[in-house]
């Protein structure tokens, strides 16, 4: 009897298919994304040198810089969006001559890792991992496909208090590797079964990653480019929450008992669903446009599970890396101490201390080493968004975990743009600088975020309007740039519900800031593992603050309402204006709250732990 | 450090296998046998019958892991290169190489430092010039000396 | 029909847009705001200017001068004008 989990229930769920891709849609889209930058520069023109209201600049100033700097975000949204330019698709490659110059060796087919990461999970969960990615399909029975969990844990039977892996690998028939310590985390984990292994392609999967049959069918074909450095599929969540009735959900918080009553509820709100996706898990706008766009200028990065990358590729970056920190190390010591003897001395030293490491060393590994890849001048590295999904994964069920990986991310990306900025680095082409600066200038999304969020409030209790006047002139250059951008999202995202990412991309600024602060006060990013198991603890930090921004909006409304209502108000117009606003953004805050307090339907969950 | 630490032993292992002359090891047997091309990342001519010491792990120790270490990197390397060990110096000789991939790179460097730590500097000779501009390309001729 | 859900949000927003334009419109032509005098958190109230003494001595030495003759209609008028600047508040030149 195998071990049952909460996803259990969810293992028939279908992926999507990817977008097709549409030239007239994508035409429409350029067209419309253009129409809406120049109505944005004539808004921002306009905004900023007729319409700041003087009396109150302390107010009008920071929200036309907010208004500003997402502008940027539109430009930079366009340009990433431009247009999808699928690899084309190859059959799967049988000999190493397929994807690599041989320069006179000795042809032979190619050799294939499979590796699975783990570290704390649950080992029934990585032996579902391992029994998928034995059922990965290949044409060529010649051509070695070796499975490899890489457990991190050490849970090698030593500890008797911890679950064993090596058991589970062994009853499963595939190979396992451990190391004694934890540098580097992931990246050391990789390095150290890169030191052990020897196959001309690998494909890295973490724990939960339950690989297709198709995996590598589908991909290992792209490689017969042999200047594709690694293929990246979309990472798909198979156990998002799902879609409930409003009235049931209203029934069951409510304690409706009544049968009347129930079927009362059941009319007006049964039609309604809600709490599909409530953590905003679904990455199809990322893998599916964001990144499959990134193809456009061969820029698309590697997010790690789900990825198969060119040995030669990462072992040439590995070694490169090498032989340049001990050439930096050396200057240094040249600065230091002129006589070259010296040196000479120290140089066994340095070159023991130097380390060869494939992956960098880094909180957001896959990214940094993607750039990395991407900025090598002498081989010009691809690489590759695969479209279709060839594995399916687990996703946080709850908001504690789910803010900690986000928070990772972001301040992962964070540490490389303060530290090594794509923007700066030589290699690069503008293409692939603009695209990584997006991912970075994202991150930034807090501080007008706040903006907008604070503003309705700043107007309710100091009725002071940031504008000089609701005139005409107002909507006639702020209306067609917000509907002209509406549509503009709509194309590039054609397909995709939106919804849930606007609403976290709103929700997201508390945390998002902290992780921008804990970058900016130089604390070291820690690779935290994603736990992938549920914790409902009540997650009353993260959504402090938008519990903090609800109640100011709902208190000042209910003030001004009052202040209208006695004939007060100076401007019944601009609480109008605010009002709807306020309304957008609640809705979009209460999504973190809803998910802080969201549980499963207790009717049909199996508890996981 | 912990790091290091294992790497040092291992490279007394390493040692061991490597340098005949050194070791009395009797778990090691040391045989004469054809190389054929053990691994791309450092590929011999297949054409010329080299003769090099290839170091195999005892039966006694588990079968199941004898492919495992032979997999090691580093490990097939020093099975596949003949070498001598002279005055500190660690000679191999890379006439029947012809190619040479980053992997088979970073196997060579896995040697050199694990030789270094022992205070044995590596040298190699009848190095073919293809093989040299790749260590320059990389940056590595200051690293590696050949001769 | 699901494949067109996605639609559903950006039309809404859309609408959602050109419907509170209109409001906010429709309601300035009922009821205009008065932009410019509105009390703020950080402005109590509009600042009426105040007439210290020495002002009041400067008006009254200006006066006895131009009765007397010392100064001329055009220099009065002059001085006038520099005075009541003087001593306004910006808000109320604006008006």
């Amino acid at each position: 009897m195998s071990k049952q989990f909460y996803f259990d229930k969810f293992e028939d769920r279908k992926p999507y298919s990817a977008i097709t891709d549409n030239k007239y849609r994508t035409w429409m889209f350029q067209f419309f994304g253009i129409v809406t930058i120049v109505l944005g520069i004539a808004y921002l023109n306009w905004r900023w040198r007729y319409s700041l209201n003087p009396d109150a600049l302390w107010f009008a100033i920071p929200l036309v810089l907010a208004e500003t700097l997402s502008y940027v975000s539109t430009i930079l949204v366009v340009f990433n969006f431009w247009s999808y330019k699928d690899p084309k698709k190859s059959p799967p490659v049988h000999y190493l001559s397929e994807i690599e110059d041989l320069q006179g060796r000795r042809d032979r087919p190619v050799k294939i890792d499979i590796f699975i990461a783990t570290y704390n999970e649950d080992v029934e969960l990585v032996r579902q991992s391992i029994i998928d990615a034995k059922k990965i399909i290949y044409p060529f029975s010649d051509v070695q496909i070796k499975i490899y969990v890489l457990d991190d844990g050490r849970r090698d039977g030593r500890d008797p208090a911890k679950e064993n892996m090596k058991k589970v690998a062994e009853e499963e028939g595939v190979n396992y590797k451990i190391r004694e310590h934890n540098k580097g985390y992931k990246a050391g984990n990789l390095k150290n079964a890169l030191e052990h292994t020897t196959g001309d392609l690998f494909a890295i999967l973490d724990a939960d990653t339950r690989a297709f049959p198709s995996f590598l069918v589908n991909t290992t074909g792209y490689f017969r480019r042999d200047k594709v450095a690694w293929v990246q599929t979309p990472q798909w969540f198979y156990d998002t929450s799902e879609a409930e009735p409003l009235s049931s959900v209203i029934n069951r918080n409510l304690k409706i008992e009544n049968k009347n009553l129930i079927r009362l509820v059941d009319s007006v709100f049964g039609r309604i669903k809600i709490n599909e996706d409530i953590f905003g898990n679904d990455p199809r706008l990322f893998y599916d446009v964001i990144l499959r766009k990134r193809n456009f200028y061969n820029a698309a990065f590697c997010c790690g599970a789900g990825s198969i990358h060119r040995r030669d590729a990462i072992m040439n970056l590995a070694v490169k890396d090498f032989a340049d920190g001990i050439k930096r190390l050396e200057e240094d010591l040249l600065n230091k101490h002129a006589a070259s003897n010296i040196i000479e001395d120290q140089k066994k030293d340095l070159v023991l201390k130097q380390e060869i490491i494939p992956f960098k060393f880094h909180a957001s590994e896959d990214i940094y080493t993607s750039i990395m890849l991407h900025a090598d001048k002498e081989n010009r590295w691809e690489s590759i968004q695969h479209p279709d999904i060839e594995c399916k994964m687990l996703s946080t069920q709850d908001l504690d975990s789910w803010v900690k990986q986000h928070q990772r991310y972001a301040a992962g990306s964070l540490d490389i743009a303060f530290k090594d900025n794509p923007v700066f680095k030589n290699g690069l082409t503008l293409g692939q600088k603009i695209s990584y600066f997006t991912t970075i200038w994202s991150y930034f999304a807090p501080f007008w975020i706040l903006i907008f969020l604070l503003s309705p409030v700043a107007f309710f209790f100091s009725l002071a309007l940031p504008v000089q006047a609701y005139s005409f002139d107002f909507f006639k250059y702020f209306l067609p740039f917000q509907i002209m951008n509406t549509i503009t999202i709509m194309l590039g995202c054609w397909g995709i519900s939106t919804k849930r990412g606007d609403q976290y991309y709103i929700s997201s600024f508390w945390f998002m800031l902290m992780a921008l602060l804990t970058v900016l006060r130089g604390k070291e990013v820690k690779f935290n593992v994603t736990p992938k198991g549920k914790h409902f603890a009540k997650n009353t930090q993260h959504i402090l603050p938008h519990i903090i921004i609800i109640s100011l909006t709902l208190i000042g409304m209910l003030y001004n309402a009052i202040l209208l209502y006695l004939g007060k108000h100076p401007t019944a117009s601009g609480f109008a204006a605010n009002a709807f606003w306020c309304i957008f953004n609640i809705v979009a805050l209460s999504v973190m709250i809803r998910a802080a307090y969201w549980k499963p339907l207790e009717t049909d969950s199996v508890d996981g732990n | 450090m912990e790091n290091s630490l294992n790497a040092s032993q291992e490279s007394d292992k390493a040692l061991d296998r490597l340098i005949p002359e050194a070791s009395n090891d009797s778990k090691l047997i040391i045989e004469t046998k054809e190389v054929r091309s053990l691994d791309d990342s450092i590929n011999l001519e297949t054409n010329s019958p080299t003769i090099s010491p290839t170091v195999q792990k005892d039966e006694s120790s588990t079968n199941a892991e004898t492919e495992e270490i032979f997999q090691l990197r580093g490990e097939d390397v020093k099975n596949t290169l003949s070498g001598v060990y002279f005055q500190g110096v660690q000679y191999f000789d890379l006439k029947n190489v012809n190619f040479i991939n980053n992997t088979g790179i970073a196997n060579l460097i896995d040697l050199l430092k694990s030789l270094l730590e022992q205070g044995v500097v590596i040298k190699f000779v009848n190095v073919k010039d293809k093989i040299k501009t790749k260590f320059k390309s990389l940056g590595l001729d200051s690293i590696f000396h050949f001769s | 029909m699901k494949n067109y859900t996605f639609l559903i949000k950006p039309f809404f927003f859309i609408f959602s847009l050109i419907f509170s334009t209109w409001l906010v419109l429709a309601i300035e032509k009922i009821r205009p705001s008065d932009f410019g005098q509105i009390k703020t958190l950080f402005e109590k109230e509009i600042k009426q200017p105040k007439i210290s003494k020495t002002d009041k001595q400067y008006l009254k030495d200006l006066f006895s001068q131009y009765k007397l003759g010392s100064i001329d209609s055009a220099t009065f008028d002059k001085r006038l004008e520099s005075f009541v600047i003087s001593i306004q508040s910006p808000l109320i030149i604006k008006k």
